[in-house]
């Protein structure tokens, strides 16, 4: 069991097989090849999780890196697209708002499109903001296109994403990394070897015995972190007092009724739910707070909640919101549960782990020893990543008018983070959005949740009054609107693209109707 | 006052308060708001030649100064870099382009090659893959092109003006816009119960009063220092306190770029113009004398210097830019000396966040909270570029403000060093290309770098390598020297530098 020495190519465990593990070993196969060597471990004993069925439009760069065919992938992993989230009783009981992927408009004279729509709604003009988003239209309409390329037509103004099954999308990597060169090791974890000097992880011992040395260790062993936390102890910062939902109940139903392209997340009681529209079913599940909630009222308020015929028992989850202190410390790298646990409200688990596989991907040494500036680097960037998206989280919690529960008392009179609290004040007063440039949540997102959930600016721009007369923003605004109508009168539904996509989809469905 | 602000008081003499009214009055002409500029404070001095870098062709832009108009009305001359001799040791040099290193690689920064050249100890300088580089170093000029697949696309341009010609034709630029001008000192500042500017009194006890107070003043920082005096002292980083400046005669070749030498109490620097050339001494009184200086600076410019004047230099950022209703703008929120060439960058980031910020109404705390938020990451981002240049260069006076560097540059040098990776945080000046050209240029090597990049950078075409260098250097030739541009583009002022300096 001697580590190889220095020069030689380096020797990459991933511990774990769920999402996590098998999205990283797909990624370093497809980037690096055959060298580093990777092997994954995983037991079919242990249960996975399966974070995450709905993603954010970022996958898509992933899967290009990879070279992964887009039909063919959603054909595998029952998918369907998705162009945002609809958010439903969050600002106040009744309330219902889209986040699109994609813009409201474009800027006039450099101030971005919202502050006009202001300027008209402060002159009277009742319009909502969403007839100015294509994908919110396209959301409610239930119609789906590919994006154009062409930035001047109004087809460039969305992304989208996919809603999948994410044990599915697992197993579709695990044959992609396993055409690559990976390895899988079926067997349970039962010891970590630690080298003297330094504590890092030697090897691993499976219960048939065998132990497995690397260089490398990746901990995809989800929530227990069975390297980065059982065996190197490296502690773990709590967000609970923010984001207080700390279980969930999961349970598919069948499908009813037309295929959305987005997700929903209606807030209720104790927490919210998730509704997820696969090809052959529906992802459902209530993320909630135990200390407002039984695990059994839970369950019980899923069950009368959900739409269509449920396809099993709730299924319940634990966790705790926050991030580990390192996500790669000595010779092991967090990703996945094991990193770090955000809930799923803006589908965001699917990307963290990516963005963790490609800061690794540009970070992957090729030779032992590492450098401690590198993993230094490495973990702020992760951190950076966490806290950004940490922050848009509570926004949606704090951001309400409810007081029909006590959580959701709680949530709206907690004491938040101070970047957040400035965030919201500095567009309460001006419908700025604070930006940045790197990291998750671009200015629309901003805008789609502070409207959608009664965080009304009381001002606009300065500029925004001057740079356009009315009559001409009339004109361009109903401009704005015929073309998006335009764009959607010939617009195929969602089903029917995904047909013509996917041209499993059909065979599938017919299948279903079939035997049902 | 419950309504938008309609009432703008500017207090100071240089460009810096003409820029700033220009462009308030042009963006908020819907108000419509009125804008004073009380003519005190911060004017330049005579002699004094200011650096600029490419965001001044923006700036230029949105204050509507038509560049024509300003070249042959100052006898400002082009630069497309920055050429910084003996700071990586006796007899080096290098150059900071001010435009793209290299090509687009796909996923890989090309400055990660010249990284990983420099891994392996044969660093090629930038000017083999940059064109302002090579045309700098060749001293040649022209325009770039718009087409940004042309090698002529690949790069911007910036000034060396004249301080006082510059001031001056803003000044009348701003008069025509209907910006008002008040001669007069500021003698004191009313100020209301809740801390508020009322009113700034003249030496004739006339008041002018205002919603907004601009104050454009330099060091002196006449209503800052009242209003928020605390600063944030960065001597610690910094050991230049005096500054030199004085005009040489006209520089034959013009070359394109400003020059910096590096001493041992300082750095000295030269800045042509069309007719004559800007000439100055940075450094710490520690260790040279004024009259040392101008000495050093005769012989460095290699001849006899006019208007010379030493002044002061404490390098500082104001812990506050905006309080209540004044807003620091230019040298009254930021010094720092300007071995980058960032005194109207400063300006620059300041009013166009005041603009992007105006106020809505009386209470202005939110505003204030962000402007101070945003133009602290924009001066820590200029800060840190310049003292990363006397780190990394083992510059004698870093030795002795030795502070530990700040976070945000350690963990920046760290990764580079690491792995050949730059980061670039929010707000920042300087981009991946200028970082890449000063840490390479000071012989930064990396200690490793990412296999992936690696792979990639091995798999590189030596003779696409090779064909790009050659069309560089081909290009960088078939430009002329710019005082040919300057004739044949009739770019030449007819008088000296600038009417208010004849």
């Amino acid at each position: 069991m001697d580590r190889p020495a220095a020069g030689q190519p380096l020797d990459v465990v991933i511990v774990g097989g769920g999402t996590a593990g098998w999205m990283t070993a797909a990624g370093l196969a497809a980037v690096f090849g055959r060298t580093p060597r990777v092997r994954l471990i995983e037991s079919a004993e242990i249960g996975t999780v399966g974070v995450g069925e709905a993603t954010l439009p970022h996958i898509r760069f992933f899967n290009k890196r990879l070279g992964i065919n887009e039909p063919e992938l959603m054909e595998k992993t029952q998918a369907t697209f998705k162009l945002g989230i609809e958010f439903v009783n969050w600002g106040q009981v009744g309330d219902r708002y889209i986040h699109p992927f994609g813009a409201y408009g474009q800027p006039i004279a450099g101030v971005p499109f919202h502050n006009y729509w202001l300027r008209r709604r402060a002159a009277g003009d009742a319009t909502p903001i969403d007839v100015y988003s294509l994908p919110i239209e396209m959301s409610r309409r239930g119609k789906f296109t590919a994006p154009a390329v062409d930035p001047s037509s109004i087809l460039s103004t969305f992304g989208y994403a996919f809603q999948f099954d994410a044990s599915l999308y697992a197993a579709y990597l695990r044959a992609f990394a396993d055409a690559r060169g990976v390895e899988r090791i079926e067997g349970k974890i039962v010891d970590v070897k630690q080298r003297g000097e330094d504590g890092f992880i030697q090897a691993v011992r499976l219960a048939d015995g065998r132990e497995i040395a690397g260089d490398l260790f990746i901990d995809c062993s989800g929530f227990r972190g069975l390297l980065i936390e059982q065996t190197l102890k490296t502690g773990y910062d709590e967000w609970t007092k923010w984001l207080p939902c700390d279980r969930a109940m999961a349970m598919p139903t069948e499908n009813v009724g037309p295929l959305f392209p987005y997700t929903r997340a209606t807030s209720y009681e104790a927490g919210w739910q998730w509704r997820i529209p696969l090809q052959h079913r529906t992802g459902n599940g209530y993320v909630y707070s135990s200390q407002f909630i039984s695990d059994d009222e839970a369950a019980e308020k899923l069950k009368q909640r959900v739409e269509g015929k449920a396809l099993g028992d709730p299924r319940p989850l634990r966790f705790t919101a926050g991030r580990r202190r390192l996500t790669w410390n000595k010779n092991v790298v967090a990703i996945g549960l094991a990193g770090g646990f955000l809930e799923p409200l803006e589908s965001t688990s699917i990307y963290l782990i990516q963005i963790a596989i490609t800061t690794l991907i540009d970070n992957m040494p090729d030779k032992a020893p590492f450098d401690a500036r590198v993993m230094e680097a490495y973990n702020r960037w992760i951190e950076m990543e966490y806290d950004r998206v940490r922050d848009f989280l509570i926004l949606h919690y704090h951001a309400t008018e409810r007081d029909d529960s006590p959580m959701w008392r709680y949530c709206r009179t907690m004491p938040i983070p101070d970047s957040l609290a400035h965030k919201m004040e500095l567009f309460r007063k001006r419908a700025q959005v604070v930006t940045y440039k790197d990291g998750l949540f671009l200015e629309p997102s901003w805008i789609a949740v502070y409207l959608g959930q009664r965080v009304t600016p009381s001002g606009y721009h300065p500029i925004a009054d001057g740079a356009i007369d009315d009559a001409e923003l009339a004109r361009q605004l109903s401009g704005l609107r015929t073309s998006i109508e335009g764009a959607l009168s010939h617009m195929p539904s969602h089903e029917d693209y995904l047909r013509a996509y996917c041209p499993g989809y059909l065979r599938d469905q017919s299948d279903a109707r079939r035997l049902a | 006052m419950s309504v938008a602000p309609k009432v703008a008081v500017i207090v100071g003499a240089g460009p810096a308060a003409w820029i700033t009214a220009i462009a308030l009055k042009r963006a908020f002409q819907h108000i419509p708001l009125d804008v004073t500029v009380i003519e005190h404070g911060g004017a330049p001095q005579r002699g004094a030649v200011i650096s600029t870098l490419p965001s001044i062709r923006q700036l230029h832009r949105l204050i509507g100064l038509d560049e024509r108009a300003f070249v042959t009305e100052t006898g400002a001359a082009f630069k497309i870099a920055a050429r910084h001799d003996g700071w990586a040791g006796e007899g080096s040099s290098f150059i900071h382009p001010y435009g793209e290193i290299g090509v687009d690689l796909q996923s890989v920064h090309f400055y990660k090659y010249l990284a990983k050249q420099a891994m392996g100890g044969r660093a090629p300088p930038v000017e083999a893959f940059s064109l302002a580089a090579a045309a700098a170093r060749a001293d040649r000029f022209g325009r770039p092109m718009q087409d940004p697949k042309s090698v002529f696309g690949s790069y911007t341009y910036a000034f060396h003006v004249d301080a006082f010609a510059y001031a001056a034709l803003l000044r009348t630029h701003a008069l025509k816009q209907a910006v008002k001008a008040a001669a007069g000192h500021v003698k004191d500042v009313s100020i209301a119960a809740d801390g508020a500017i009322e009113a700034l009194v003249l030496e004739d006890g006339s008041r002018i009063a205002g919603d907004v107070f601009v104050d454009c003043s330099g060091s002196e920082a006449l209503l800052m220092r009242r209003m928020a005096p605390e600063v944030e002292d960065w001597s610690g980083w910094f050991s230049c306190d005096r500054m030199l400046q004085a005009r040489a005669s006209e520089n034959k070749s013009l070359p394109p770029y400003t020059l910096t030498k590096a001493t041992r109490a300082g750095w000295m620097s030269r800045a042509p113009l069309q007719h004559s050339e800007g000439a100055a001494y940075v450094y710490s009184s520690r260790h040279l004398r004024d009259d040392a200086a101008l000495h050093d600076l005769g012989a460095f410019v290699g001849g006899d210097l006019a208007d010379a004047a030493a002044t002061p230099l404490r390098q500082q950022r104001r812990r506050r830019f905006w309080v209540k209703n004044c807003v620091a703008i230019g040298g009254a929120a930021l010094a720092l000396e300007p071995l980058a060439s960032t005194e109207l960058q400063v300006v620059q980031l300041g009013l166009s966040n005041l603009v992007n910020l105006f106020p809505l109404s009386y209470d202005q705390s939110v505003e204030a909270a962000e402007f101070d938020r945003v133009m602290g990451e924009h001066a820590a981002g200029l800060r840190d570029f310049v003292l990363a240049q006397y780190r990394l260069s083992a510059h004698p006076l870093a030795k002795e403000a030795d502070a530990p560097l700040p976070d945000r540059l350690q963990y920046k040098l760290d990764t580079f060093m690491g792995s050949g990776h730059i980061l670039v945080f929010d707000f920042e000046t300087f981009e991946e290309t200028d970082w890449a050209a000063l840490l390479l240029g000071l012989g930064c090597a990396p200690t490793g770098m990412g296999l992936h990049f690696r792979l990639h950078l091995d798999a590189l075409d030596p003779r696409m390598l090779e064909h790009l260098s050659n069309s560089i250097r081909g290009a960088a030739q078939s430009m002329p020297p710019q005082r040919e541009y300057l004739m044949r583009s009739k770019l030449m002022s007819a008088a000296g530098d600038g009417a208010a300096h004849a």
